[in-house]
């Protein structure tokens, strides 16, 4: 193989991984369910993707009292039962489908199954990681924290601590719950639309 | 200055052995002219070819900085598909013309290597632009750094093929990055916040995998990359020792541990937790010493094993024992690595004086400073313990000094007697 020919393999391998991760996520910007989360965002910055909305949807937090955890192997289901509470710290960075059940204008989680065990989820439902959780309170990880917003837009984060505004997540689910976010909703309007709309305010 | 001196000096050697006749006269010319030439050969690179490379690589870095805070602006002007495009074009654009500039049509070297060189090290790092444009424009985040995890794996390629040390350099820097935002996420998953001692251990091992490649690369054809690698093994290896050779930084959480039992379950476990990543990068390095051992078919072949396979077990074995005193002795601990640092500082001293690596020796010397001077902040507040410490450290390396000049006379008393 001549030095040529490995150049362009190793430049095609460059090409072949953004290809994959633009097609990948257009698929399921196609293909998938859309859902809306409710989310309550910040405002930080990434240093290779520059400014993002925090967007940590509502059901990143999910009590298990209230939202039934199934799917677990019976050692795992056992363990704390007696107490009361499940010992959800066996599940930490174990991968759960969390279903989806549309309640008004959003989509909140109607139960949680482990992957890979013996319940098979129904869609439409969000892949996630288990982050360290405390009590009943199960901490998922869906991936879907990142909005990136221009340099210069406005933030959206203050309105979400008020009644009188909106802040949600669009998002892409597909039929293995792999999920990509489409938009950021403020006050029912896109993002776009919302931040040029406040940016002609403030001229 | 100092080659024009050397120059000098050898000029006047030879006119010295004319006036004492062991040189004839009218041969004294040509004699100087021969040992100029053996002894100071002709570099191999003048200085404005070496100045345009490192404008050239100015101009690479800067520009593959560019891409990024671009991508860093999110520019709203461009629409998404546009920022694609323009993305993919930049990296296949900057490797097209990388390659142009360093490789002719005919295969031959091509018109301004250098700058082709820097060209394609502006792609690498366009490379993770492209990649974080990506993520950004689909707002897409992983847990792990996979992202890093492809930027360094797929720009190795381009270092091998045009067998670059400045390329490699990207590359283990981009390297480091991951593996030290692995162990980032390690300890935060973990929800080990005290974690300086599982820190220092990484970078230990770290270094250690980084060594243990350049061992890998000597004797094959990517040999010229071992020196690279395993002065930066050294680099970070010290760095990691330095880190775990503060008293109170590294040491104390895990000391106050001691007081519950030392081999307490809880303990251990903690243990476990916080050197979990640097037993990862240890086996990698051991891993990666055995595939060169197989490969070259042990270190027989001349002196080899004394480079960069020494480094990768002396750091290992040296973190090893640090761990083992983190365990037993932790209230010593810290006494330990810093004997362990000086004995890697004076172990590179002689290494570097038999072998005339220079870097080694200004490395160690270096190393020694900065350890002694930051001692000296840690301790001046602690009374006369540190008074008595550094005077007793002090008495100890004259004492060595003094013993080693001794041997030194004896072996040249020795190897006189002998030749007479």
């Amino acid at each position: 193989m001549t030095k040529r020919t490995l150049f362009l393999i190793a430049v095609a391998l460059q090409v072949a991984l953004l290809g994959w991760m633009v097609a990948s996520s257009e698929r399921t910007l196609a293909r998938g369910t859309r859902v809306v989360l409710r989310v309550r965002p910040v405002d930080p910055i990434d240093f290779m993707t520059g400014r993002y909305v925090d967007a940590h949807p509502a059901i990143g937090r999910i009590d298990v009292a209230k939202v039934p955890l199934v799917g677990a192997p019976p050692e795992d289901a056992a363990a704390g039962a007696a107490a009361g509470t499940p010992d959800l710290s066996r599940f930490w960075s174990r991968t759960v489908c969390v279903e989806l059940r549309q309640e008004g204008e959003y989509w909140v989680a109607e139960r949680v199954v482990l992957a890979d065990g013996a319940v098979a989820p129904r869609a439409p439902f969000l892949r996630g990681r288990v982050a360290p959780s405390n009590g009943t309170l199960l901490d998922v990880d869906y991936g879907l924290d990142h909005f990136d917003i221009p340099y210069d837009a406005e933030d959206p984060s203050p309105l979400a601590r008020s009644n009188d505004h909106s802040v949600a997540l669009v998002v892409r689910v597909a039929s293995d719950g792999r999920s990509v976010t489409e938009d950021v909703v403020v006050d029912g309007r896109p993002f776009a639309e919302w931040n040029a709309a406040e940016k002609a305010k403030r001229k | 200055m100092i080659p024009t001196m050397k120059r000098e000096a050898v000029s006047g050697a030879v006119r010295q052995l004319a006036s004492e006749g062991l040189v004839e006269p009218q041969q004294a010319p040509r004699v100087e002219a021969r040992l100029l030439e053996l002894l100071f050969p002709p570099s191999t690179g003048d200085a404005a070819s070496k100045i345009a490379k490192l404008v050239a690589w100015l101009g690479g870095a800067l520009v593959g900085a560019g891409v990024l805070t671009l991508v860093g602006l999110n520019w709203d002007a461009l629409s998404k598909w546009t920022k694609l495009a323009l993305i993919f074009g930049t990296l296949v654009g900057l490797h097209a013309a990388g390659w142009r500039l360093q490789v002719a049509r005919d295969g031959g070297p091509g018109r301004a290597p250098g700058v082709g060189l820097a060209l394609t090290g502006a792609a690498m790092l366009s490379f993770g632009g492209a990649i974080a444009l990506v993520a950004q424009i689909y707002h897409l985040e992983a847990h792990w750094p996979n992202a890093v995890l492809a930027w360094w794996l797929l720009s190795l390629p381009f270092a091998l093929l045009f067998a670059s040390r400045w390329l490699l350099l990207i590359v283990v820097g981009l390297f480091s990055t991951w593996g030290m935002w692995c162990v980032d996420v390690w300890m935060t998953d973990h929800q080990l916040w005290s974690n300086e001692f599982g820190w220092g251990f990484a970078v230990v091992a770290l270094a250690a995998f980084v060594a243990a490649a350049g061992a890998l690369a000597r004797g094959s054809r990517f040999g010229s990359f071992a020196p690279l690698l395993g002065l930066l093994g050294r680099l970070g290896a010290l760095g990691g020792l330095f880190l775990l050779s503060f008293e109170e930084f590294g040491h104390d959480r895990v000391a106050r541990f001691g007081q519950e039992g030392l081999l307490a379950d809880e303990r251990l476990h903690r243990f476990a937790l916080l050197l979990a990543p640097a037993a990862v990068f240890a086996a990698g390095a051991l891993a990666l010493l055995a595939v060169g051992a197989a490969a070259r078919r042990g270190w027989r072949d001349g002196r080899a094993w004394l480079d960069e396979p020494l480094d990768v077990a002396a750091v290992v074995a040296g973190a090893a024992l640090a761990v083992c005193a983190d365990l037993f002795v932790p209230d010593l601990a810290f006494l330990v690595v810093n004997a362990l640092l000086l004995a890697a500082v004076l172990g590179l001293i002689v290494r570097g004086v038999r072998t005339g690596r220079v870097a080694d020796v200004n490395l160690a010397l270096v190393a020694f400073f900065v350890t002694a001077i930051a001692r000296y902040f840690e301790f001046f507040s602690k009374g006369f313990d540190a008074a008595f410490t550094f005077l007793g450290a002090g008495v100890l390396l004259l004492g060595l000094g003094y013993f080693i000049e001794r041997l030194r006379r004896k072996f040249v008393a020795q190897a006189r007697r002998s030749r007479a």
